[in-house]
């Protein structure tokens, strides 16, 4: 039966499951053993229809990450074992990569998968070198490749980029938020304008570079408040978001950094709006018809250049389309929404209801969710919705909780598994004084009992707590 | 036996050196001309072979050169055209190229570095990064964590602006960090929130999830589904949205949406989809500034906004573009080139008929003559293009089909004195018809062939024709008639006929030849007839000159 793979995400997870198999099966038989018959037929049509497709079928395992021809392979919660099984099997043989490129016989694959069995009277598969000796002796060089740690050719050690989390963040945040700033004021300047553009979309690709493995950093990122005025925060903030959101939702990673580009601008519109509105939220009728010409105005700018490219009319799309449903800007038909203004419109909607403004105090991000969740209607689109609410967690990165300890704590990373028991950082004891901020797990047992529970969320500017601090260090 | 090593350098050297042929033809020609196509197809075919013998291509990039085994295995004199220098400065460090990669990727790789050489705003990282290969690989330093450069071209205030923003940095990180250096805990890589629980169904005292039952389920195929509708959102679909949206901003908020940014964005819209070879693209946008047009007159203000683009079309070598467009498979095919066509108006009729001149492809000349039965009275004579001498016969024959009966004779004529002198004999004999049936001119002369016809109703009929017609170019032959010696032979109705025929068409130009015709003899056997002509003749000559004095 001819497999029929739709997606890179099909072909990504049948790929991996079907080697998995093999590898697994290589542990237990002989390769001339009949259980190899099938998986062996599977995995050959396999990398065919790959190869065919795509020019090889190249598997890589990086620190519990597995990337299939560049991309990390997805699939969610039921893929996790593949995922993990693969990467383990990899490591038992030695093998960082292994390339598929071009049809592969029966016998071929017998004999390749001979040379990962542990030898006869031995306890351990024979060294990366002589598996490779082995594969230039059957013949098949120019067709398949192994590499050991170290010597990957691909993305996993392209995007394996050595950062210390410590300093990396607070910088690579200051950074974008400062270029972002100067980007948006100095739109109408041809020089400056050609630099930052540059500049801002070399920024974009590192981030999105990191988003897989720093997910809940980028989280982190976005709960920073008050670095600068509140409009670039809140674009810098609108875009790291919708960088993670987009990842969780399967956009790929070229993808990313136009979405991250498209959240930053978003509000351009309205910085070259009335100043008085931009931190205002209660609008009268003649404010509310004044803000309703952000979108337009946010086209304007962002053509400014008289330049269109890809970028532009991602950025220009999104920035128009994020806010029409609030009603408040006209338009002649009603326009087709671009997937990404769906993101944006989640990520801009969460950051402004968590940011204190002049007219409205700041929710806390467990309530902004509920919040946005209670919405009517279609506002927000479901599935964007769900996944985001499933990125951030019941108690989102950032939210600041009390404990039945009595203690204060700030939520740093959700925990899949114990929803309501994330890890977080004391900041208070029991008496109310400051303390180190030491992490705390709540889903880890002490005695047999868990050390604390949350028992709400509670606003830290009340308490003077900034949460940043806590997070991106 | 060659040191493997040395083999790899001038292995690479010799795929090096098809790519620096491959640049210089892409400088030279259209990048879909043959010798573009064929110079590609080298490189890749090397670049192929090399790691399929050696695995992969690892070259190392310094500010001079590409290296491979440490060894030079590119470089340029040509400052300007150094491909080294500008990867470099782009801050690569390292391209690795991994057996598998495809004909199209080395392909692609080659128009990165075609890109990074000759478009100085272009940035190679971001473009190799873009490409996204996945058999391609690069290395490149890290911009974010880099204090931001100073260009050259930047003045004093420029480089002001750029310390002090390395200063808000600075500032900004010691905030965010100013009470850090607690914990080190590391996070770990997890699948994410994706798999949090039903909050409804935890236990409210332990957090502990029920198996098996997820809060917010979210179908791995809704993902999926999501993730291809961003896909699907190719350039020519935002390009399209993006003017509908800038069109309803100058209809409703004009002082937000200057229109000159309108009119830059419109006619910038038809140039990239005639470089983006998007017939359907071109198709809708002409479209929808056609149906703006339809309610704007020219002294509206907005009137250059939807005319603009139409204007830039029209210009010769964005004509020229469209029919190679039409003749090389641009998107959309014949369908989208004629609704194009229907777009430009009456230039449509002369794209058409100068695409159809050039087209190989049946399916395209057939809709093409269905276009142009359709818009033919738009401007009839672009068909003349069609009927020259050398225009093939069948060619011809296309358009003679299409303009009979769908023009006016006079404009019918026109053509056909073109077609009637190609030197195809068919084609002489076809026009001649349609030109004695089916053109005033055409029918005259038949008319006033018939005159001396040996039929009695030819020649009644064809005075009536000449006479309801006034044609007057038949006054010489109707003279000739009836100064003839067979004249006296025709009865006398008819001969009455031809004396008033004259007398209307010639009218006092005839009178010479009626005084003439006043004194007309004849042989013994024609007397009766001769008298009456004479008679007919005065009373001509009478009746002329009552008309002349009731003037």
């Amino acid at each position: 039966m001819a497999l029929k793979l739709d997606t890179g995400e099909e072909a990504s997870l049948a790929f991996s499951k079907s080697l998995l198999q093999v590898l697994r099966l290589v542990r237990l038989y002989d390769t001339d053993n009949v259980n190899f018959q099938d998986p062996l037929a599977k995995l050959k049509e396999l990398i065919v229809n790959v190869s065919d497709r795509m020019g090889s079928a190249r598997l890589q395992a990086e620190e519990g990450v597995l990337y299939f021809n560049k991309e990390p392979v997805r699939g969610g919660r039921r893929a996790f074992a593949t995922i993990q099984g693969v990467c383990a099997a990899m490591e038992q043989v030695g093998i960082a990569e292994i390339a598929f490129s071009g049809a592969l016989s029966d016998a071929e694959l017998r004999g390749f998968f001979g040379l990962l069995r542990v030898p006869e009277g031995q306890n351990q598969v024979m060294p990366l070198s002589e598996i490779k000796e082995g594969v230039v002796r059957l013949g098949l060089k120019d067709r398949l490749q192994v590499l050991g740690p170290g010597e990957t050719t691909s993305s996993a050690q392209v995007n394996e980029v050595e950062i210390d989390e410590a300093s990396y963040f607070p910088l690579a945040y200051a950074r974008t938020l400062v270029l972002l700033r100067e980007y948006v004021k100095n739109l109408r300047s041809e020089d400056l304008n050609r630099y930052f553009t540059g500049k801002l979309h070399r920024a974009l690709q590192e981030l999105c570079g990191l988003v897989t493995k720093y997910k809940h950093k980028f989280v982190a990122m976005a709960s920073v408040k008050g670095a600068e005025d509140y409009m670039f925060n809140h674009m810098a903030n609108t875009g790291f978001l919708a960088m993670v959101l987009g990842h969780e939702l399967g956009i790929s990673r070229v993808m990313l950094s136009d979405l991250g580009l498209a959240g930053m601008l978003a509000g351009l519109g309205r910085f070259r709006g009335p100043a008085q509105l931009v931190e205002k939220t209660q609008l009268s009728p003649a404010e509310a018809k004044e803000d309703g010409k952000h979108p337009y105005r946010a086209l304007n700018a962002i053509l400014e250049g008289r330049k269109i490219s890809k970028k532009v009319l991602v950025s220009a799309v999104t920035a128009f389309q994020f806010d029409l449903h609030r009603g408040r800007t006209p338009v002649r038909v009603e326009p087709e929404h671009h997937p990404f203004s769906m993101i944006v419109r989640v990520c801009e909607e969460y950051d402004a209801l968590t940011t204190n403004l002049p007219d409205r105090a700041a929710l806390m991000p467990d309530q902004a969710i509920r919040q946005m969740l209670e919405e009517p209607g279609e506002k927000f689109d479901p599935l964007v919705m769900t996944v985001f609410t499933n990125l951030m967690g019941l108690f989102p990165s950032g939210t600041t909780v009390t404990l039945s300890s009595g203690e204060i704590a700030v939520v740093v990373h959700p925990n899949p598994e114990h929803p309501k028991r994330p890890l977080v950082a004391i900041v208070m004891d029991r008496n109310g004084s400051p303390v180190d901020g030491d992490f705390l797990d709540l889903a880890e047992k002490v005695g047999g009992q868990y050390p604390a529970s949350i028992t709400g969320s509670i606003d830290p500017s009340e308490l003077g707590i900034n949460v940043p601090d806590y997070l991106l260090a | 036996m060659a040191d493997p090593n040395q083999e790899r350098v001038w292995f690479a050297r010799e795929v090096m050196g098809l790519f620096v042929k491959a640049f210089t033809q892409l400088k030279l020609y259209p990048h879909d001309h043959a010798y573009v196509v064929e110079a590609l197809e080298k490189f890749g075919t090397r670049l192929r072979a090399y790691v399929k013998l050696h695995q992969v291509l690892r070259f190392k990039v310094s500010q001079d050169n590409l290296t491979v085994e440490d060894q030079p295995v590119y470089e340029s004199e040509n400052a300007n055209e150094n491909l080294a220098f500008r990867l470099y400065v782009d801050g690569l460090r390292e391209i690795a190229i991994a057996q598998g990669v495809t004909q199209e990727e080395a392909a692609k790789l080659a128009q990165v570095f075609y890109t990074a050489i000759v478009d100085q705003d272009s940035d190679s990282t971001l473009l190799m990064w873009e490409a996204d290969f996945r058999n391609i690989d690069h290395v490149a330093i890290n911009s974010l964590t880099d204090a931001w450069e100073s260009p050259d071209y930047f003045n004093q205030d420029q480089l002001d602006l750029l310390k002090q923003m390395n200063r808000d940095v600075d500032s900004i990180v010691e905030s965010l960090t100013a009470n850090a250096g607690r914990g080190t805990y590391s996070f770990e890589l997890t699948d994410g929130g994706s798999e949090l629980d039903r909050a409804d169904d935890l236990d409210d005292d332990t957090g502990e999830r029920e198996d098996g039952d997820d809060i917010f389920d979210v179908d791995g195929a809704a993902i999926s589904d999501f993730a291809n509708s961003a896909k699907v959102w190719g350039p020519d679909r935002m390009l399209r949205v993006l003017n509908t949206e800038c069109l309803d901003g100058l209809a409703l908020m004009p002082d937000v949406m200057p229109s000159g940014l309108v009119q830059w964005l419109t006619t910038e819209s038809v140039s990239m989809s005639l470089r983006s070879r998007d017939m359907d693209l071109l198709s809708d946008l002409l479209g929808s500034y056609a149906s703006e047009l339809e309610g704007t007159n020219t002294s509206d203000p907005h009137y250059p906004v939807f005319k603009g683009p139409f204007d830039f079309l029209g210009r010769e070598e964005n004509v020229e573009r469209l029919i190679r467009m039409a003749q090389g498979g641009g998107l959309g095919g014949p369908k989208a080139f004629t609704r194009i066509l229907h777009q430009m108006g009456e230039p449509g009729m002369v794209t058409a008929a100068s695409t159809y001149r050039v087209s190989e492809s049946q399916e395209l000349r057939d809709a093409l003559t269905d276009y142009m039965k359709d818009h033919v009275k738009l401007n009839p004579q672009a068909l003349q293009l069609l009927c020259r001498e050398d225009v093939d016969a069948e060619t011809v024959r296309t358009a003679l089909f299409v303009a009979n009966n769908r023009i006016s004779p006079r404009e019918l004529g026109d053509l056909l004195e073109v077609a009637r002198r190609h030197p195809d004999d068919e084609i002489q004999k076809y026009a001649e018809h349609l030109w004695r049936t089916n053109t005033d001119q055409g029918r005259v002369k038949i008319a006033i062939d018939a005159l001396t016809s040996d039929v009695r109703a030819d020649r009644v009929k064809s005075l009536k024709i000449l006479v309801r017609g006034k044609h007057v170019e038949a006054v010489d032959n109707l003279k000739g008639v009836i100064s003839g010696g067979e004249f006296l032979q025709k009865d006398a109705h008819e001969r009455k006929a031809f004396f008033d025929a004259l007398r209307f068409l010639g009218g006092m130009r005839a009178v010479g030849f009626l005084e003439e015709q006043t004194k007309r003899g004849a042989l013994i056997f024609n007397r009766r007839a001769a008298k009456e002509t004479r008679q007919f003749a005065s009373q001509a000559l009478l009746d002329l000159k009552n008309a002349t004095a009731g003037r």
